[in-house]
This record gives C-alpha cells, structure tokens and sequence, in this order.
C-alpha cells in the first residue's frame, strides 16, 4: 500500500500530534500536572521546639514570614470585606504536626457574639482537599475539587453559653425544661451550635452554600489579640487519615488561601477579605539549612544559558553576514 | 434573579428563587376589632416552643400596641423609611386597573424589599435589630395618640391606637429564605410552612436582617436564628392531639377573643390561591375581600391576613394594609349574610376548616344604623375538616342559658 | 487594498521549519486550539459554574465537560512545550542574533519550567522563577532583534508587561525567602498599561487592518462590544475572571480592555487573512499566556507566542535546506 505524497508530508506532523494526545490523556489518567505554580511560596521548615498552640512562642522567630494581600470578596452574594489589607503567615512543623500562624491589624477585638448584632473576628486556611490540574476556584471550590477550610474564630474561642452565664443579673423564674433536646440546633447535630465546639472548625466545601462539617475535626488552634493585632497558630496533623481531607507531606507543595473577617463591621460568611492562592510548601530541614547553594545553581544556569545564548548569536552574526 | 407572581401588588416581581412547589399554603386571618391583648395566644406559644435558655427574648407570637409599639421596637416604620428612600415617593398604587383575583387591591408601581436590594451584598432590602431592640413585646402598651375630652366617635376616633397580633406570615416569597446565602432556609410543599433548617444554620443572621416582619430571631447560645414554625406538627396532623387531622396552631387556638381562623388555602403553581368559596380563608380574604395582608408593598406575599380595626385613620392603615381598607372595612360595618356567619367560625373547632357550608335560618332582628336598615338571620354555619366531615355547627345569634336559682351561692 | 507596512510579507518556507519535518504551523494551530478551549472550559466555566442555580441537575454532562476541560489544559501543556522546541530549532535556524538569542531564552524556558515543576528545594524558588522571568525577556529580546522596527515595538511592548509583572512577581518571592523587600503593587498598574498598549497599538505595528476586507474590522468590533458588554454586565466576576485567567487587575476602565480586545481580534484576523496564521497564533497565544506569572504552562504561552510572532514576522528567512 503507498501512501499519498501529501499524507507522507504530514506524517511527522500527526505524529507528534498523536504523541501529544497520548501523553496528554496519560496525563490525565494520572492526574499529573506538567505544570507549576508560580504564586508566592509560604516554607514551613522543621521547628527546633514544639510550636504548641501558643501564638507567642519564641521558636516562630525561626520562621521567615510572607505578607499575603487580601482583596474584597467580590464573586458571590453576599459579597464584602476589604477592610484588611495584608494577613502576614508563617509555617513550622514538626513530630508530623503543621503548624500556620497568621497575623492581622484589627482595631476591634470582636470576641462575642452574644447579641444579635455582634458579629466575630475570624480567620480561615483554604486548602485544596485533593490534588487537581488547576488550583480550585478560590470561592469555595469547584465541582470535583473541593477545598479543606480550617476557620477560627474568636467567639469560638471565648465560648458562647448561656444568656445566665454572660448577664449575672439575668433572672428567668424557671427553664420549663433544658435538656439538650431543648437545644435545638445542637439537638439537629449542628457542630456549629455546640458551647464546647473548640475554637477552630475544620470544614469541606465544594461549592457556595454547600460548606459542610469535616467528618473529622483534628485542627486545632489559638489566637491573642495584642497591641491591636489578632494572632493565630493554627495545628494539625500533615495526615488527618481521613481522604476527604487535605494531607500534607514532610516535603511537599500545595496551595494555601486566606481570608479574615472583621466582626465589627459585620463581616460574616461572603462579606471577608480574601487571598488568591499562594503556596505553601513543606521542607524536611530546619531553619539552620542555608538555602545559598541552591539558588547558586540557579543562577549559574541562568548566566550560563544567557551566555551561551549570546555568545552562539554572536556567532550566528557573524556566520549570518558571511 | 427569577419571576415571580404576587397577587397583592397584581404583578410580577423579581424574586432570588422561581415559584416553589407548595400546594397548600398555610393562612389565617386577624380579626383586630375584638383583640383585646390579653397575650394568652403570645404565651401559648412561648409554653409550647420558646422557653428555653437562650430563647428568653424571643416571641415568635407577640401583639403590639399600634402606632408607637413594635417588637422589635419600630420595626415597621424602620423598613417603610428604608424602602422609601430607595425608591423616593415612587411606592404608590395604581387601582385603575381591573381588580380581579390576580390583582385584588391594584397595582403596586413602586418596589418591594427585594426590588430596592442590589442582589450582591442585599437579597433583600432590611436592618438587623440590636438586642435592646427585642427587649419589649408590647412596649408602648394601650398607648393612644391622644386623649380626647370629648371622647371618640366612628368611623375615625380622634385619638386611637389598636392591638396588632403578629406571627410568622409564611409569606409565599419568604425574604428569610432569599437572604440565606447557606440555603438553610426552606418552604414546605405541603403546607407552605417556611421552616430554618437548625442543622444547616450557621448563625449569618442574613434572615434576620431581610425579614421585613422581623420574625426571624437569634438565639445567642446556639448562635442560630429561630423562627416561628407554624406549630407544624398540630398542622400536618402528626401531634397525636389532633389524632391525624390537621389542628390550628397554638397562638390560634388559645386566643381569647376569638380573633383567630388558621387553616390552609389550595394555590396553584403560579403561586395563587385556587378558587373556592367554600373555604372560609378564600371566602374571607378573595370572596368578601374583608381580610388584607400586612405590608403588602413589601412583596413577600404575607399570609396572615387582617381585618382592619374601623376606626383608626384611613391613611394609616392603607399604609400598613395595602389600598383595600376602605373596601374592607365597609364589608365588615354591613356584612352580608354569608360574612356575618363565617365570622362565626372564629375558634369555633380546633380542627382546621376546610370548608364550610351555610344553613338559613329564620330572621330575628332588624335594625337601622347611620340610616342603613340591617336584617339579622340566624343562619347556621357548619364547618368540614379535611375528610369532608362535619367537625363544627354554629349560629349566628349566641345561645343564652339562664343558670337555675339554686347555683347563685356560687356566682363570683 | 492591503497595507502591509509594518510587516514584510514572508516566504512561506517558515512553514517548513525543518524540525524532522515537522509541520510547525500545524502545530501552532492545534495548540492555539488548545488553549482556547481549556481557557474557555477549564479557566472560565468551571469557575463560574458554581455560582449557575440548579447546576445539580446537568451534573452528569457538566462533569463531561470540564473532562473535556481539563483534556484540553493536558494537551495544551504538552504541545506548549513541543511547539517551544520546534520554535527554538527554527529561531536557531535563522542564524541572525536575534534568532540565537531567542533559541537560547527558550531554551531557559523550557529547563526553568522543567525544574520548577521537580519541586525546588528551600530557596530555589525565587531564583528558579527569576530565571524563567529572564528566560521570557531574553526571548523578547531576541524576537526584537528578528523583526522590523515596527513590530519590534510591539514585541517590546509585550516583553515590558511580563517583565513588568514577573519583578513584582518575583520581588515578592525573594521577599518571602527573607532575602529583599516586596515592591510595590505599582508594577502591576505598569504591565497593565503595557499590555493595553500592546494590544491597541497592534493595528499600526503588526500592519494596518486591511481594508479590502472587512472581515477583521467587523471580528475586531465584535470581539470590543462583547467585552465591553461582559464587563459592564458583570463587572465583578469579569473582573475576577480576568484577574484568575489572565492575571489583568481589571483597574482600568472597562473601555480600555473593549479596545484592546477589539485591536487584538481584528490585527488576528487579518494576519490570518494574509496567510500568516503563525503570527496570528503569536498573538492568540499571548493572549491565552496572560499578564502575570502565574503558573509555568502560562510563561511557556507567553514564550511561545512571542516566537511565533518574531519568527513568521521575521526579516531574514532561514536558510533552507
Ligand atoms: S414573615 Fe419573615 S420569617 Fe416569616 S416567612 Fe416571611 S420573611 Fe420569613
Ligand atoms: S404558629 Fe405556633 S410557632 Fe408560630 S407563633 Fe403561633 S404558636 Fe408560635
Ligand atoms: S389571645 Fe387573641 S385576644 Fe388575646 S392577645 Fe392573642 S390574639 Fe389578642
């Protein structure tokens, strides 16, 4: 059988092309991205102490930190925020616990929400749940990749019990009855409505109005406000050996984004300032492991591959005016 | 944003969801002439649902004094001044038009609380009440405008004030439910009950804020929003009290002053109710057009529907009633035959009436008032629950039994 | 009649870049076809998808679709890479300095992608993503120094948004290594202008929109009118979209991004009509590459496109064979 002249011309042409599909579906198969992100990198390296929950602790001073710009939520109802500029992070880990610690200027200290019109300071960690071909969307994820929210909250933390506890001089002649049946949003298995909930709450979503309880709660975490700045150190296993959740790695990369809402001005669910997604990526080494040599490297490539590049134009010039 | 049908403003409107699927809508009609505020309906309800710790400020029933009460306080006049100023002199009405079922009161040109909101950081047009704000549920109590030395007369008293009993409305376009960026928020299909999910419910307060009745409330130690529930296992049936069939809710059956229907009006899929003159809710608020909704520029399509007092100034209470008052008021002051006997069912069963029928009876009385001759029957109106059997029979002229002499020791 | 100032028309042996014969033009198309379903699948639907009521319903074919997707994103960074190869036998093959230095910076490219996609170590980061940014400006370099001082113009302009964008972009990534400061957002208002200049100056640097046709005209308007309509419709997810697909900041008004968009189709559509359809690709996958650094697959865009561009627009053939 011969072939055509035209369909032997395209020959090397379609096959590179069928070449390009293949690897594109192995790809795909696998879920392997060819690409990488170039967004801002947040390196947890090991910490020579346990970190522990304290946001206070002298050991994150061995933790450079990145300030990460926050923009208004502005993608869905109810959109809002904007009022924080910069949330600054840093990571540690160690004995197979991450560790994230964020810091944020806020005037107020909102920690109760006791009355209707008060409204918590808060702050979350968006991580994708699984890996994907792109980052999910950074509202809440995307169908078929979800996202794994880790949100702390100041009320939370102060602990939100009774109306008789908070006003000493509240006086109610009888509870009929108060049972935890009589709780109800507790009694509908709200983990959201429990007094002993713990200040962090860890959460799946893959879409708006769809953000959900973890199965599991292991995160834990802590926050001060001094000196008109919350603090928070967040905790967690790098492996919460539940699959719906994010697991990290003792070297690893994976995307990381923010958000914080200020409860004085209202700020609740879609009203935050958000962060696009950075990186974050976890480093087997301590803080005392200089990074000189590798970056050296790097540079050398690039002086040594624009020079070459220069020096074969050079050459080609030359050929070229021959 | 979809479409959606109001028959109170006889148009569409835009609303966040398509028309839900409910097939009964749950309804009820106000008679505020004869509520005498003795709040039994308010406790009713709070003994039933509201008694626990974190519950203490609210009440799901309240009835407050008109016009300076309000829980919480001025909540009314709050969203009036919001919508106004969104859409300045514009929330009017047109009666020009042909008013039918589909547009019993005219035209509203002007714009509901979904309208006036920007759909990015509002659904709905609203304010959240401070705490201090929910502190009183009839504050201002039996609070007059003035105290005339003359004293008052009808149709409008010089001084006034009247009793506004005030629950949950279901409204048919909940502005709860289209602020609740969780979906958490739902409308039952087979009574229309509109319902917080406590187990969705993160406590954004967004319904709080968007009611525009103010009847979604926080609960602080469970940092959800609680709202009135329709007492809906009383009307779905499910209670064994009502032994299977649907029974008024609490706050009805408790009242006092017989100024409570509850039941439940068939509507279609456009959101209307369908016809049947038979059905005392139909006949009150379709038929004699005697009851009207509360707010109704609001847009939420509210389903308590009220008898307005008779003698509070025409222009306050077109504001709160919507332009049918003088209709409605006129119907009430000279009831036909029908009316005069349907009024009669007012807490005549605890179990809903679905329909009723009217048997004649002789006439006994004729009067003249304001140069108007009245003829009185002592029709029999017989109510049927849901089954089509007969739960109730009652007559227009009240029975009067003298007690035998032998009990007068005991008289108070 | 066709004005073809800034552009001298091109023997099309280029077509013929002999990469074992490969078909380059070929290529660049199937790749431009690429990217342009993943950009409007994956980068666009999947995003906004979520926010569609009743999305629950069409699950099943909706799930199709963003396969199909992410289908795309696959082959496209793979032939991304094959096409820069060819690119850069092709741009070797010139033999001017322009062409070296262009080989060279893709070259870079390629190697700096490859090793940031490894996994840098702690600090190798910052310099490997420094190392693609002057991977990028050496290719627009070399593509400056290939093409006519018209379109050199052109070619500078859309070096001087990456480059604007990828210092911010790196400032930062050094500054989080502990080694400098970030720098100010201002960068990124520059490579803004930059790009809009780019893309409204086309008409005049890539040759007048031929007016024997009024094809491009009438696309380039098209294209203006359904911007300028999605961001005033939409402005907040326009925006948010544009900043996630093509790292544009969305500041400027919305006028601006209509005309540029307009520019763009329009100069694409008349390459295209030239029989140039390798330049157009350039400009096509410019735009699917974005402004800012965001992800290696999109600086091998931006790389890619720029070649494309030098090289069918490119003063000196290459010798043949
Ligand atoms: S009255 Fe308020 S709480 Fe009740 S259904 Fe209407 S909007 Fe919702
Ligand atoms: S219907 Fe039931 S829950 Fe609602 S106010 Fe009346 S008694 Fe309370
Ligand atoms: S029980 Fe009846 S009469 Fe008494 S306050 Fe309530 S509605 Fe009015």
């Amino acid at each position: 059988m011969k072939m055509p002249a035209m369909v032997r011309r395209r020959m090397p042409t379609l096959l590179v092309l069928a070449l390009v599909l293949a690897t594109a579906g192995i790809l795909q198969l696998t879920n392997a991205n060819p690409a990488a992100s170039q967004s801002l990198m947040l390196i947890s390296r090991a910490a020579s102490s346990d970190p522990g929950l304290d946001p206070n602790a002298a050991v994150w001073n061995e933790s450079a930190s990145i300030d990460v710009p926050l923009t208004a939520q502005q993608q869905a109802y109810p959109i809002g925020g904007g009022s924080i500029a910069t949330i600054s992070a840093k990571s540690l880990h160690r004995d197979g616990n991450l560790y994230v610690r964020v810091e944020w200027t806020d005037a107020t200290q909102d920690d109760s929400t006791l009355k209707v019109e008060n409204f918590s300071d808060a702050v979350a960690l968006e991580f994708p749940a699984s890996a994907s071909a792109t980052v999910p969307s950074i509202c809440m994820g995307q169908v078929g990749a979800g996202v794994n929210i880790w949100q702390w909250r100041a009320d939370s933390q102060v602990g939100h019990g009774d109306p008789s506890e908070r006003y000493p001089n509240l006086w109610v002649e009888r509870y009929p009855g108060d049972g935890p049946e009589f709780y109800t949003a507790r009694a509908a298995g709200n983990p959201y409505a429990l007094a002993d909930g713990g200040p962090v709450q860890d959460l799946v979503a893959a879409s708006f109005g769809n953000i959900g309880p973890a199965g599991s709660q292991t995160v834990q975490g802590q926050g001060v406000y001094q000196a008109g700045k919350w603090a928070v150190v967040f905790a967690r296993p790098l492996n919460p050996g539940d699959a719906s959740l994010t697991a990290f790695h003792e070297t690893g990369t994976t995307d990381l984004a923010f958000a914080v809402w200020d409860g004085s001005l209202s700020e609740r669910n879609g009203q935050k300032s958000v962060s696009a997604f950075v990186r974050i990526h976890i480093f087997p080494g301590d803080a005392g492991g200089s990074a000189t040599p590798a970056w050296l490297i790097a540079l050398g490539l690039l002086v040594g591959l624009s020079g070459l590049g220069v020096g074969l134009a050079v050459i080609g010039t030359r050929s070229g005016a021959k | 944003m979809a479409k959606v049908y109001n028959w109170q403003l006889g148009r569409e409107m835009d609303y966040r969801f398509d028309n839900g699927n409910a097939k009964w809508q749950f309804a009820a009609v106000f008679n505020t002439n004869r509520c005498i505020a003795c709040q039994t309906c308010t406790m009713a309800c709070k003994t039933t649902w509201t008694f626990s710790p974190g519950q203490e400020l609210m009440w799901w029933n309240n009835v407050e004094t008109k016009p300076y009460g309000g829980y919480p306080q001025n909540w009314d006049v709050k969203v009036l001044d919001l919508q106004e100023k969104a859409n300045p002199g514009g929330q009017v009405w047109d009666r020009s038009v042909p008013l039918t079922t589909r547009a019993p009161y005219g035209t509203f040109d002007g714009k509901t609380v979904f309208e006036t909101a920007d759909g990015l950081t509002k659904m709905v047009t609203g304010y959240t009440p401070t705490q201090e704000e929910w502190k009183a549920p009839n504050i201002h109590e039996d609070s007059a405008t003035k105290f005339p030395k003359d004293g008052v007369q009808l149709p409008v008293h010089d001084g006034w004030f009247f009793y506004l009993q005030r629950i949950c409305n279901h409204c048919t376009y909940p502005a709860c439910l289209a602020a609740c960026p969780r979906n958490a928020i739902y409308k039952r299909e087979e009574d229309g009950i509109v319902l917080i999910d406590q187990g969705r419910c993160r406590g954004y307060r967004k319904c709080v804020d968007a009611c525009p009745y103010k009847k979604s409330m926080y609960r602080p130690n469970t940092r959800t929003s609680e709202k009135c529930i329709g007492c809906f296992p009383r009307v779905e049936g499910s209670d064994p009290l009502t032994e299977g069939l649907p029974m008024e809710t609490r706050c009805m059956t408790a009242c006092i002053g017989k100024i409570r229907l509850q039941g439940l009006a068939k509507v279609d899929d456009a959101g209307l109710w369908v016809e049947d003159p038979t059905n005392p809710l139909y006949f009150l608020v379709h038929v004699e057009k005697v009851a009207l909704p509360l707010y109704p520029q609001f847009g939420t399509q509210p389903n308590v529907y009220y008898i307005p007092p008779r003698w509070v100034p025409r222009d306050y209470l077109k504001q709160m009633f919507g332009p049918g008052v003088d209709h409605a008021i006129e119907r009430y002051s000279n009831p036909s035959r029908e009316l005069l006997a349907v009024l009669q069912l007012f807490r005549a069963s605890q179990t809903i009436v679905f329909s009723f029928k009217i048997e004649k009876g002789p006439k006994i009385q004729e009067l003249s008032l304001n140069g108007v001759v009245h003829e009185i029957y002592d029709d029999v109106v017989v109510g049927y629950d849901s089954q089509g059997r007969e739960v109730v029979r009652v007559g227009v002229e009240e029975k009067v039994f003298e007690r035998p002499q032998q009990f007068t020791m005991n008289t108070i | 009649m066709a004005s073809f100032s800034g552009v001298r028309a091109q023997d099309h042996n280029l077509r013929e870049w002999s990469l074992a014969r490969v078909h380059l033009e070929t290529l660049a198309v199937w790749l431009v076809i690429a990217v342009a379903f993943e950009l409007v699948i994956l980068r666009t639907l999947t995003r906004v998808a979520i926010h569609v009521p009743g999305l629950g319903a069409i699950a099943g074919p909706y799930e199709m679709l963003a396969d199909a997707g992410r289908f795309a994103y696959y082959v496209a960074t793979v032939l991304a890479v094959v096409v820069a190869a060819a690119l850069a036998v092709a741009a070797w093959q010139v033999g001017t300095a322009g062409g070296r230095a262009m080989a060279a910076g893709i070259a870079s490219l390629i190697l700096a992608a490859a090793l940031l996609r490894a996994g840098p170590g702690l600090g190798e980061a910052a310099a490997l993503n420094t190392l693609l940014l002057a991977a990028l400006v050496l290719v627009g370099i070399g593509a400056a120094g290939m093409v006519g001082a018209r379109m050199a113009i052109a070619v500078v302009l859309a070096t001087l948004t990456v480059a604007l964008s990828g210092i911010f972009s790196v400032g930062q990534m050094w500054a989080s290594e502990g080694t400098g400061h970030g720098l100010s957002a201002g960068f990124l208002d520059l490579a803004e202008w930059a790009a809009i200049a780019f893309a409204v100056s086309l008409p005049w640097t890539a040759g007048s929109v031929s007016s024997s046709s009024r094809r491009p005209a009438i696309s380039g308007a098209v294209a203006a009118t359904f911007v300028m309509v999605v961001l005033l419709g939409n402005p907040h997810t326009t925006r948010f979209l544009l900043l996630w697909t093509h790292g544009l900041t969305g500041s400027l008004p919305a006028i601006a991004y209509a005309v540029a968009a307009g520019c763009l189709v329009a100069v694409a559509v008349s390459l295209h009509q030239r029989g140039m359809a390798l330049a157009a690709c350039g400009l096509l996958l410019l735009v699917g590459g974005g402004v800012a650094m965001q992800n290696t697959y999109q600086s091998m865009l931006i790389g890619t496109g720029l070649a494309c561009l030098a090289l069918a627009t490119s003063q000196r053939q290459a010798r043949t064979r």
